[in-house]
């Protein structure tokens, strides 16, 4: 039934731009949990570069179902400094495919000692239109209807916005755990809008198994992450807000792609009813060597 | 072995493939220092790391591994 649903979300004609990835990525590392909106307080190696796409596939309620991607790469500029930048696009069926704009962003890890709560901050300036339907962070009284308007009429709105996250994180055990305090402002006008996101995550078994090995529990991650709005400074209230509670698995090839995947169930009426998430992750090791090969880079 | 794999995967692009370091800050692994710390001691540091210094913290690997690369790395001493 799942897969069905998820048929009727994937037109044909999505499968390329979704395939894309896949032919672009062919080698990758990281530990990284399989979450698509929870930060952890796992930070890029430092001169490596990650380039990750995540996909979000949904249909609001009386809307055309849409596919969104953004394209992140991102670079350990120190083993406490990453730096993001974001591409993001969409195509709604019976509709257009469009560019939505970009961000760039910097998690810092202020303490260098890992402890029980590990706290980043999270610093996002968003140059982006309303058709950005990539979902990423759950902010306000974001909603479905947002997403059901056409592509024409919400390219013609932009926004400039600055966010602030406060992301903490734990690694317990096997276990991680993390919790994120979302605050949004667009630039030119009011509010502030806020959000959160949690997730925890194990590997379906801890030990390697010491042999090269494709499908074995070691290379699978599996969890589940919940994220939604907290209304604004003008209504900071949970009313007309959505929230989303999503499983999700993750998979790690054994030289390779990353690869993860969830699927969001939306719990309060202005929530899309699912959202379906891919994830696809590629990382160059010691970027930085490149351009200065001697120092060995990046740190 | 278990641990080499890990290794590899994880520490190799520093540490460089026989953990002889690369000559630089990254350190050798194969050292006296490491011959006389303790194994709770580099489980310690693996897990704190060295953040300040280019040292992640590997904290997000399950503990198991944690304890495999030690292994591993009192086994090339
Ligand atoms: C991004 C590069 C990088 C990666 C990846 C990395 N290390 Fe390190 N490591 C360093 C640096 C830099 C230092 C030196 C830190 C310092 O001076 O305190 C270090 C120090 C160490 C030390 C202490 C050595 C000493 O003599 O004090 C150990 C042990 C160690 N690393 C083990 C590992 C293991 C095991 C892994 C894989 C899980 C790993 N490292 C991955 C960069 C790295």
């Amino acid at each position: 039934m799942l897969s069905k649903s998820l048929m009727k979300v994937l037109r044909p004609g999505c499968w390329p731009a979704l395939l894309l990835p896949i032919l672009i990525c062919a080698l990758a590392r990281s530990q990284e949990k399989p979450y698509f909106v929870t930060y952890t307080h796992d930070l890029e190696e430092p001169g490596n570069l990650e380039i990750e796409t995540k996909t979000a596939l949904a249909q609001p309620y009386r809307g055309n179902r849409f596919g969104a991607t953004a394209l992140e790469l991102e670079y350990g500029l120190r083993a406490w400094w990453t730096s993001e930048l974001y591409l993001d696009g969409q195509a709604t069926g019976g509709d257009s495919t469009v560019f939505t704009g970009f961000r760039m962003e910097n998690r810092l890890r202020p303490l260098m000692r890992e402890h029980a709560i590990n706290p980043v901050l999270y610093i996002e300036y968003e140059n982006t239109s309303s058709a950005d339907k990539t979902i990423l962070e759950v902010v306000g009284h974001d909603g479905q209807t947002d997403l059901a308007v056409s592509n024409g009429v919400l390219r013609r709105d932009h926004q400039h916005e600055a966010e602030l996250k406060l992301i903490l994180s734990s690694n317990l055990k096997d276990w991680n755990i993390s919790e994120n305090f979302i605050s949004e402002k667009d630039l030119s006008h009011a509010p502030w809008e806020f959000g959160y996101a949690v997730g925890a995550a194990r590997p379906l078994h801890s030990a390697a198994s010491g042999r090269e090995c494709v499908f074995c529990a070691e290379k699978w991650v599996a969890g589940a992450e919940g994220y939604g709005g907290l209304g604004n400074t003008f209504a900071l209230t949970t009313r007309d807000t959505s929230h989303y509670i999503a499983p999700l698995i993750g998979w790690q090839f054994p030289k390779g792609v990353r690869f993860s995947f969830s699927t969001g169930f939306g719990l309060t009426t202005p929530s899309l009813a699912r959202v379906y998430r891919v994830g696809l992750a590629y990382e160059f090791e010691q970027v930085g060597g490149w351009f200065h090969a001697s120092q060995g880079g990046g740190q | 072995m278990a641990g080499a794999l890990v290794y590899r995967e994880h520490c190799q692009q520093c540490h460089k493939a026989n953990a002889q370091g690369d000559g630089h800050r990254r350190p050798a692994l194969r050292s006296q220092r490491i011959r006389s710390a303790s194994d709770g001691d580099i489980e310690w540091f693996l897990r704190q790391g060295d953040l300040g210094r280019g040292m992640p913290s590997w904290s997000s690997l399950p503990v198991a591994q944690r304890w495999q690369l030690i292994a591993y790395l009192r086994s090339i001493q």
